[in-house]
């Protein structure tokens, strides 16, 4: 097959929102084979009209949501794993100093800083200004994998992090609630450790599932 | 053509079994040979395919590795050691059941 012709198949795959690389590569040899086929069988139908009719053995637009569905799921999977992974890391040698630093570092804020308002404010525009540099970051990455973590980063923060640290809140009492700003200034700086991490060690990971990938395919002007 | 309900359950033992008889494969050579096999009585969903390869792979019992052909990345697929397991136990199982619902089908 010609490379236009791949190219055809490349732009036709981003219509259907499969333009990362990990979510490409597989089909597009999958319809490059695919067209071959029918047009092996049918001699008298042209590139474009073979492509159709191998969209529709695919299962058409419902096909791809299918895939998409399967993809993201798979997706979702492996980052919750890898976000359990690296919180189990911050258990073991040398990470373990790491941990044990935010929980000092923890505790020096909450007893200086006595304002639990002005703590949370710092904790926020921290936690935000983290997620706008990992989006900066990774704005260009090629996959898939890559680009949900930071996704989802958010919506683990939120039941990970947030909900049951502001029920804690807000039934604590004032015997209790210096702990429990301590407890909220630890859990959010090894939160942010992870969340840091993650999209990197995810990076590894699709690299070496994709290690000879041509970066092509990932272009839009392949 | 069989109804796809019936090929729910059995997708991912088939391509066990086929990855065992035939070493290697890539998705669409999946597609095409159990459709021939069969002389077209199964015919897999592509889109129902990949994610089950897919989730063979994250069980551990696929491995996966890319090749370049024909100016495009292809992705072959061979059992693990542990898939070459469960391929041998849920064939095994897949026999045994379809032995019963034969069975159950005979007329009495």
């Amino acid at each position: 097959m010609q490379k236009a012709q791949l190219k055809i198949i490349h732009n036709y795959l981003n219509q259907f929102d499969i333009k990362y690389l990990d979510l490409q590569t597989e089909l597009i040899d999958h319809f490059a084979s695919a067209v071959s086929h029918i047009q092996e069988q049918h001699p008298q139908l042209t590139f474009q009209e073979a492509l159709m009719q191998a969209h529709q053995r695919f299962g058409g637009k419902a096909g791809f949501r299918k895939y998409l569905l399967a993809a993201e799921n798979r997706v979702e999977k492996k980052v919750l794993k890898t976000l359990g992974r690296l919180g189990l890391r911050l258990l073991s040698w040398p990470l373990v100093l790491k941990a044990l630093g935010a929980v000092g570092l923890a505790w020096v804020v909450t007893t200086y800083v006595s304002s639990i308002d002005v703590l949370l404010a710092s904790l926020v525009i921290l936690l935000v200004g983290q997620a706008l540099y990992l989006h900066w970051r990774w704005r260009n990455t090629p996959y898939f994998l890559v680009k949900r973590s930071l996704s989802s980063v958010g919506s683990y923060f939120y039941f990970l992090v947030y909900l049951p640290l502001s029920n804690l809140y807000l039934f604590s009492d004032s015997s209790t609630s210096s702990t429990i700003h301590w407890a909220l200034a630890t859990l959010l700086l090894l939160f942010m450790w992870v969340a840091q991490e993650l999209p990197t060690t995810l990076h590894g990971l699709a690299q070496k599932e994709y290690p000879n990938i041509d970066l092509r395919w990932a272009k839009s002007d392949f | 053509m069989l109804k796809n309900n019936f090929l729910k359950g059995t997708l991912q033992t088939l391509i066990l079994r086929l990855l065992a008889d035939r070493g290697q494969m890539y998705g669409y050579q999946i597609i095409k040979h159990l459709s021939t096999v069969t002389q077209q009585q199964i015919l897999v969903k592509e889109a129902a395919l990949y994610p089950a390869l897919h989730k063979l792979e994250a069980r551990g019992l696929l491995e996966s590795e890319f090749r370049e052909v024909s100016g495009r990345q292809r992705k072959y697929y061979r059992l693990s050691e542990k898939g070459k397991k469960v391929a041998r136990q849920e064939g095994t199982e897949l026999a045994q059941f379809t032995a019963a619902i034969q069975q159950l089908l005979r007329p009495s």
